[in-house]
């Protein structure tokens, strides 16, 4: 093969290979319009939306008791006990 | 080529993915292969990625080598399945009519001729630095690309 015959066929070669349709890189690149991932956690609220109460009912085996509840059913506890052998 | 210094692994995907890409689906005719030998290429690296003096040329060796083998196991198959599966000319490369030409006669190499012709041709490597790349004594190199050459002009003519 003569030289300017080799050189056509090395430019040829370049052209092909720089020609050839490569896959997308999903694993660096995202295009412009697509948002950039958010990091974990809650998902952002919607700002039009009012914001929830903090106010935050708690699971029924959770829920608080007042003192006074609590030493009514104390008191309850003794009583029975003393009132089974009468 | 990735840049000089000490690249990380990102980076050097970054600089080499592209090329490697190229340099798979010139050889294997297969994008969706080239794909896979990238990217298991790039995993090989990151097990030994310290111990890599230039992730750049280590990765091209890697990637031509297992691209020249993709292709023989593909010819293994195809005897197996006696022919069933259809011979794929290189990548997708539009609808140039010269540039079609020169893909059909490319897809007539040999894929050991395919590699040396990316490496010398595209990569630009010395005969000595293409033999380092892909394995091979400098003298199968040159007598690789002349023959590759002569194939090449010969399918072309006939064009």
């Amino acid at each position: 093969m003569s030289n300017d015959r080799e050189q056509m066929t090395r430019r040829s070669i370049i052209d092909l290979v720089d020609a050839i349709d490569l896959p997308a890189d999903t694993a660096t690149r995202r295009s412009a319009d697509q948002p950039a991932p958010q990091p974990p956690g809650p998902p952002a609220r919607d700002s039009s939306q009012p914001a929830p109460s903090a106010q935050v009912t708690a699971p029924r085996h959770h829920r608080w008791r007042p003192a006074w509840a609590a030493a009514a059913a104390a008191l309850a506890m003794v009583l029975a006990m003393f009132a089974g052998p009468l | 080529m990735a840049p000089t210094g000490d690249p990380s692994l990102a980076s050097v995907y970054a600089a080499e993915r592209d090329g490697l890409l190229r340099l798979a689906a010139f050889v294997t005719g297969e994008v969706g292969a080239a794909a896979d030998i990238v990217h298991d290429a790039f995993a090989d690296l990151h097990e030994t990625f310290d111990d890599v003096q230039s992730p750049p040329a280590w990765l091209t060796s890697a990637v031509a080598r297992r691209s020249v083998s993709w292709v023989r196991r593909r010819a293994v198959a195809r005897r197996y399945l006696q022919s069933a599966v259809p011979e794929r000319p290189v990548a997708h490369v539009g609808d140039l009519p010269d540039r079609l030409r020169v893909r059909d006669a490319v897809s007539r190499l040999s894929p050991q001729r395919r590699a040396v012709v990316f490496c010398r041709y595209y990569l630009d490597l010395s005969e000595a630095q293409t033999a380092a790349t892909l394995g091979v004594p400098p003298g199968t190199v040159k007598s690789r690309l002349a023959r590759a050459l002569r194939e090449l002009e010969v399918c072309l003519d006939e064009q």
